[in-house]
């Protein structure tokens, strides 16, 4: 049996790995992949593309399909007249006492790749068991300004690594972990600051040269992103409609390309 | 490939042990080809010219995230 471990690198760009010449992410072969878009945001969207990637299932059969939920029968009636009228949802809503939670596996309605194995890990995976604190941290600091904002971000990305390379100690055949650096800098840096991003691209190369210390050598390490990052207009990042993929073997089966062709391809690894 | 010089600078001690250790977990092969690396991206792209994000900017931020569903 062969052990997998998953980075998941949130909208890490296929086009800014390779013009930073960053090998390390790069590893011995590497890709971009179509990603899957969200049913209802109409473009490749965070949740809903990873539970795509941990299920082999498009949105609309694995169900997730946004961050937030108010469970199954408020979210209908929010997107039904008379509700669907009224801005601010949220913010009454809130204040009427009612507050959103984060999707979670409970709420996957088919299996995952956690399935796939009883010794398997999942941290900090969107729609599955993503803990609410740094979104919670991140909404309080883009308040008092981008600057904080950013700051922020690193502080979030710190604590993940430092969780991460704890629990890379445990026992485990399958490991899968989502650092969200990327896509939050990208949102922010694509246009305005791209130093700042660079710098968050590096710190992820520099997290894999890490965990290859740490890693057996007969470990599959496959890095992955949801979707990539481009520059809009207006002065923002934005999903853009491919995601990247690498692995550190020469598996020459190992070819996504779509976002539901992850599964399959983890799931041979799991029985080489 | 083009041509090389030597070049003799001092660095602070512990800069360069950090440099080695960066050097090596970013996956590249010495501290040579890294600081090369960072030199070249540094001088020659303009993804290193800063701008200044005006309140403007990050309004259409805080828009982007709004609308992905990132924060109220
Ligand atoms: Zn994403």
């Amino acid at each position: 049996m062969m052990r997998v471990l998953i980075l998941g690198f949130d909208a890490l760009e296929y086009e800014l790995v390779v013009k930073w010449k960053l090998k390390q992410l790069m590893q011995k072969r590497y890709g971009a992949y179509e990603a899957v878009k969200s049913p209802k945001y109409g473009k490749p969207h965070t949740p809903s593309a990873w539970t795509t990637i941990i299920t082999g299932r498009l949105p609309e059969e694995h169900g997730i399909d946004d961050w937030w939920t108010y469970g199954k029968i408020l979210d209908w009636i929010r997107t039904k007249p008379p509700l669907v009228w009224i801005k601010n949802k949220r913010k009454i809503l809130w204040k009427l006492g009612i507050r959103p939670r984060l999707h979670s596996r409970k709420e996957i309605k088919v299996k995952t790749i956690f399935d796939l194995t009883p010794r398997s890990i999942a941290l900090f995976i969107p729609g599955y068991n993503e803990p609410v604190e740094p979104h919670m941290k991140l909404n309080e600091a883009i308040k008092k300004g981008i600057n904080e904002y950013i700051k922020t971000i690193w502080e979030v990305h710190r604590w993940r690594v430092n969780t991460f390379l704890e629990k890379l100690n445990n026992d485990w055949d399958l490991f899968m972990v989502w650092f969200d650096i990327a896509d939050l800098l990208g949102h922010v840096c694509m246009v305005k600051c791209r130093k700042e991003l660079w710098k968050a691209y590096l710190d992820l190369a520099r997290l894999v040269g890490i965990v290859k210390k740490k890693t057996p050598e007969d470990t599959l390490i496959i890095i992955l992103s949801d979707h990539g990052m481009k520059p809009m207009p207006d002065g923002t990042g934005d999903h853009s409609e491919y995601g990247f993929w690498s692995i550190n073997k020469d598996l020459e089966w190992f070819n996504p390309k779509k976002a539901v062709d992850f599964y399959s391809l983890i799931e041979k690894a799991l029985k080489m | 490939m083009e041509e090389e010089i030597e070049v003799k600078i001092s660095i602070p001690k512990t800069l360069y042990e950090k440099l080695v250790k960066e050097a090596e977990d970013t996956g590249f092969k010495d501290i040579r080809e890294f600081i090369i690396y960072v030199l070249e991206q540094l001088v020659e792209t303009s993804d290193f010219e800063g701008e200044v994000m005006s309140k403007e900017d990050e309004e259409k931020v805080k828009e982007r995230l709004r609308a992905l569903g990132y924060i109220d």
